[in-house]
């Protein structure tokens, strides 16, 4: 256990963090999905009372990352925003900051269903978005999982928030983020802190890398 | 081994008539807890002319049915127009409903002699609140209540407002209220939001608080204490009335229901105390072939069915839904021409189906019916003439009330059958037998002023008219719960409904209550009925419908047991064995299947500890048998197997703990015996493990069972050396704790209720469950988000506390260190696993002493199963 692991889909080469995001040398790109900013300015709107600071977090992790892998791309694969509330003022404030310092990044989103409902985003933020399907060299860039299309080595996406549990002689983990690689396939964990998960069933022929807090782990799953 | 053969007699029956009480006891008695001033007033409300008296009138009731008041009952009529507040106490089926009925029914009679002005088209304005624990029973309250208001032909009009109700009669109810409403706690808290209704809750005479025994100490019943201040407010008069089965706690019990500034006079009434019961154990025929452990008990399936073919009518209690669907299924095995004549009962059952159960007791028409504690209160099933528990009571006045629901009215003798699964659960039905005997009934834990329940209930009040500062404080504080209630915590929960937590900057944006003009109010509509939908939930855990697919709705089932099972797997539910075809907006559809089940669902909850006065009496019956004292057939069956423990190590006395040192295979095993229950077993094998394990640096495993416990390690601990040094001291105990269990783990657990009734998970609205999905997150969630971002939160403090107190038992544990610490330890080296020591054994659930991070858990489960399979990990 460490806290990344090399692999390669492919012709793909990619290494894997523990803080769910995955980085290509190749594309000098690091990979996130689901950050769902704001999620917790739209829970307050609605009347639940979730304390502010988890999208800082988030940023903050994304930001730790980018300086530790020097990416000079950062792809989103969708669901960047909760919801048209998420974009709140103090949320606003954090993210214009994050591209302020970051503003010799070029940063990608691909549209998720959660950004269907978001609305514009403020000119000045220096983004791109893009529709599902958009390519970066071999690789597919999507939100939804889907079939690596024959002339692609990978497909990436999010959507999932998948997360995998296992147990020993009546000891279980509990629910574990993971990455998921099926048939090409890779579905990336949510960052976003204030996101929940969602338990998959890898068949036997997957790959699954799961992650214990700063830890991440290959595990190759046994059929039933 | 046990090798001695029994008598030819099929089924060994073990009689032990009117061992629990000498009869009935009508006389009872009561008395005031202040002095009454005068008891003259009463004398002027004698017959008027032409006018039967009502005392008459009720008299010519009772003997209508064949009764005659008992003293009791007549006491309590009388303090009731005397204007006094009550809890009436008594064994079950033994008169209680009329008791604390009548009164009300009296002072209205005596207000109103003359009948020819009765008019039953303007019935009284509403008198009563009748509150009831469970929906489910009020038609059944409805039906008893009706049957003296139809004799006397009084014109009152009673109706039931709960989530059963039709919106229609709701909505009429709040125009005008019925005479007498029969509800449930959350019923009566979501009235109180309706501001309309303020003025005729204060023309209220009286609350009466039915079955309040199954209320207090839960959170529902903490949120009806709540409810009672208010009512208590708005009609400052009100009686206050309540009906509970005899506990250990009733002072306990009369203050939580009073509150702590009672109105006028208080009076604990004692109504039929003992209620003949006829109490049989199920030996089984032979005891060498009797499991030392295990907890099913389906070897007994043949004997039971046998003793059910001399009864008409018979509940069957067992103590988990699994257990109930297993034993429902192995009688339909052992008498197939029984199909449609017996049934099982559950809580997790379909309300149309446990009707119709209900309906087949009522009417005398099934023979058995296999079932939980759902069918522990209330309802009424004279045909019942026997009751069975299956495996251990786990506590004395669980047994006593299972009991009390054959024979259940006033004279009649409860019969009760005990099936053993275990021989160890014997010496628990012989402990119970002494209890009872004794009069040492459990008491039920109350709840210190739990925060999650008030911010629903402030925001109840901010809804309902809204409120001031000081002025809901006082109000507040007048239930028992929170009369501790400091200033900054009621602060806290104030600010937590208007700003969302302590920090006003902490939570932009947030607004549920708005303090205007130094009122706290609601003006938001959304607010409103999400709160509204909200209040009902108290007590659902996240649970999915089952369905068939071609509709019909079989039950509810535990999300998490639904999630481990894949499309096909067939499992038992509702008496039916079914495959599981696809889940779909939280409904599982299934369909029937054929052949054996892969699982049997299991429900949370089933795992209650023996209670502390049983354990008690355990230790006791143990110190009998190493005296050679054996007292009834259920102890004397057990001969030769405390003489096997005596032989092998030892039988400890109650002033002895017994350690049991054994090597085995996989290490060395140490069992201890404190016959504490399992509760505090857990928390006292994670705490002598985290503290031997800093004397000598090593891992335990551990299992527990309500007698003791199990720790295995790779080496040799010197126990009589850690003891010597302080390992049961109980001093330290809860930062012990807190090191030693994965204790965080645990509140997050418990934090999940406490994020519900607090309002921080929203119940889907009917109908548009698209829209508040963005709005949905699971309680672990919240948790990690409190706990990194506002980590002074309060209800995160509560989630702690509860792990500490109802998971943990700390106190009981306190006290099992108090008397291991003046106990004599005995440790011996058997040679073989002992009839004690066997169960611990083979106790799956074996959990490890761990103060290590997921990561390192992962790790070291990753290298247990490399090792095991020399494969990487497997799920």
């Amino acid at each position: 256990m460490t806290k990344s692991v090399s692999v390669t889909i492919g012709d793909v080469e990619l290494e894997l963090f523990a803080k769910r995001a995955a980085f290509s040398k190749t594309h000098a790109a690091l990979f996130i999905a689901d950050p769902h900013f704001g999620k917790e300015a739209t829970f307050r709107r609605g009347g639940i009372p979730v304390p502010q600071g988890s999208t800082d977090g988030t940023l903050d992790t994304i930001a730790q990352l980018l300086s530790e892998t020097k990416a000079n791309k950062l792809i989103i694969l969708g669901d960047m925003f909760h919801a048209r509330s998420s974009l709140s003022d103090d949320v606003r404030e954090s993210l214009g900051r994050f591209f302020e310092t970051h503003h010799d990044v070029e940063h990608i989103l691909i549209r998720g269903n959660h950004d269907a409902h978001v609305g514009q985003l403020p000119a000045s933020w220096p983004i791109k978005i893009r529709e599902p399907g958009e390519r970066l060299g071999s690789i597919v860039l999507n939100h939804h999982p889907s079939k690596v299309p024959v002339d692609a080595a990978a497909l990436f996406c999010g959507h999932l928030h998948p997360a995998i549990r296992f147990s020993v002689g009546g000891e279980s983990t509990g629910k574990l983020p993971c990455f998921w690689l099926s048939s090409g396939c890779l579905v990336f964990p949510a960052i976003g802190e204030f996101t929940g998960t969602h338990v998959i069933q890898p068949t036997s022929n997957d790959q699954v890398w799961a992650i214990a807090d700063d830890q991440i782990f290959g595990c190759s799953p046994v059929s039933a | 081994m046990l090798a001695r053969t029994r008598g030819a007699m099929p089924t060994r029956l073990n009689n032990l008539e009117t061992l629990c009480g000498v009869g009935l006891n009508p006389g009872g008695f009561s008395y005031a807890f202040k002095q009454s001033p005068s008891r003259t007033k009463r004398a002027t409300c004698t017959a008027m002319p032409n006018v039967t008296s009502p005392s008459k009138t009720v008299d010519a009731f009772f003997a209508s049915i064949g009764w005659k008041p008992f003293r009791f009952q007549r006491s309590a009529w009388r303090a009731y127009l005397d204007g006094h507040s009550g809890l009436i106490h008594s064994a079950t089926g033994t008169g209680k409903t009329l008791a604390v009925w009548m009164g009300p029914i009296l002072k209205w009679l005596h207000e109103n002699p003359d009948q020819s002005k009765w008019n039953p088209k303007r019935p009284p304005a509403a008198r009563v609140l009748w509150i009831t624990p469970l929906r489910a029973l009020a038609g059944d309250t409805e039906n008893s209540l009706r049957a003296p208001l139809d004799h006397l032909g009084l014109p009152w009009r009673l109706e039931s407002r709960t989530g059963d109700s039709k919106a229609s009669a709701k909505a009429r109810q709040l125009k005008r209220l019925p005479t007498v409403l029969i509800t449930t706690p959350e019923s009566l808290s979501l009235m109180l939001t309706h501001e309309r209704l303020h003025e005729q809750l204060g023309g209220i005479e009286s609350v009466i608080v039915d079955e309040w025994h199954e209320l207090m100490g839960t959170k529902r019943g903490i949120q009806t204490e709540l409810a009672l201040t208010r009512l208590r407010k708005l009609s400052p008069q009100l009686r206050t009335w309540g009906v509970s089965a005899t506990l250990g706690n009733l002072d306990e019990a009369r203050q939580s229901l009073m509150g702590s500034h009672p109105v006028g006079e208080v009076r604990l009434i004692e109504g039929v105390k003992k209620k003949r019961l006829k109490l049989q154990s199920v030996i089984p025929e032979k005891m060498d072939r009797f499991p030392w452990t295990g907890h099913i008990g389906t070897k007994m399936v043949p004997q039971v069915a046998e003793l059910l073919d001399s009864v008409t009518s018979a509940l069957v209690f067992t103590n988990t839904r699994s257990q109930t669907e297993i034993w429902y299924q192995q009688l339909l095995k052992q008498r197939p021409q029984w199909a449609g004549k017996i049934a099982l009962h559950h809580g997790s059952l379909d309300t149309s189906v446990r009707r119709w159960v209900e309906n087949g007791l009522r009417d005398g028409s099934l023979r058995a019916v296999v079932c939980t504690s759902s069918l522990d209160l209330g309802v009424d099933f004279t045909a019942v003439d026997l009751v069975m528990q299956i495996g251990s009571p786990k506590g004395a006045a669980r047994l006593l009330q299972r009991a009390g629901r054959s024979g259940h009215q006033p004279g009649a003798e409860s019969r009760m059958a005990f099936v053993p699964t275990n021989a160890i659960e014997l010496i628990e039905l012989a402990a119970a037998q002494d209890a009872i005997q004794k009069g040492h009934l459990e008491a039920r834990p109350t709840l210190d002023k739990p925060l999650d329940v008030l911010a629903q209930h402030v925001v109840t009040i901010a809804i309902g008219g809204g409120f001031r500062w000081q002025e809901l404080l006082d109000e507040v504080r007048t239930a028992w719960a929170y009369r501790s209630l400091s200033d900054s915590e009621w602060q806290w929960v104030l600010d937590f409904v208007v700003h969302g937590g302590s920090s006003l900057t902490a939570y932009p944006d947030f607004h549920r209550v708005e303090l205007i003009d130094d009122v706290y109010q609601v003006t938001q509509r959304r607010t409103m009925t999400a709160h509204r939908m909200n209040i009902g939930t108290i007590m659902s855990d996240a649970s999915m419908r089952v369905k068939y697919l071609k509709g019909g709705t079989l039950g509810t089932a535990e999300e998490s047991f639904i999630s481990k099972l894949n499309p096909d797997d067939k499992f038992l539910f509702a008496g039916r064995l079914v495959s599981l075809v696809l889940v779909k907006d939280n409904i599982a559809y299934v369909r029937k299947a054929k052949g054996s089940p892969d699982s049997v669902p299991r429900w949370m909850g089933g795992r209650m500890p023996l209670s502390s006065e049983l354990s008690a009496e355990l230790r006791l019956k143990l110190e009998q048998a190493s005296e050679g004292k054996l007292v009834g057939r259920e102890m004397k069956s057990l001969s030769e197997l405390f003489e096997i423990q005596r032989r092998w190590s030892a039988l400890p006395r109650s002033d002895e703990v017994l350690i049991e040192r054994i090597k085995a295979r996989g290490g060395y095993q140490m069992f201890i015996f404190p016959f504490e229950g399992r509760l505090v077993h857990e928390g006292l094998a994670a705490l002598l493990a985290f503290r031997i394990s800093r004397l000598h640096k090593t891992t335990f495993t551990m299992a527990c069972n309500d007698h003791g416990f199990v720790l295995q390690s790779p080496i040799q601990i010197d126990i009589r050396d850690a003891i010597a040094k302080g390992v049961f001291e109980p001093d330290n105990l809860e930062p012990d704790i807190f090191s030693s269990m994965n204790a965080t783990e645990m509140a997050k657990r418990q934090f999940r209720q406490i994020a519900r009734v607090a309002g921080l998970i929203q119940p889907g609205f009917p109908g548009q469950r698209k829209s508040s999905s963005h709005l949905q997150a699971s309680s672990n969630l919240f948790f990690d988000v409190f706990c990194q971002y506002d980590p002074g939160n309060l209800l995160l403090e509560q989630s702690r506390r509860e792990v500490m107190e109802l998971q943990l038992e700390k106190s009981r544990m306190q006290d099992a260190l108090q008397r291991i610490q003046q106990s004599t330890i005995i440790i011996t080296e058997p040679k073989k696993v002992t009839p004690l020591s066997f169960p611990l054994l083979v106790d799956k659930l074996r959990e490890r002493v761990s103060s290590e991070t997921l990561a390192d858990r992962v790790r070291r489960m990753q290298e247990q199963l490399e090792k095991a399979a020399d494969s990487p990990a497997r799920f």
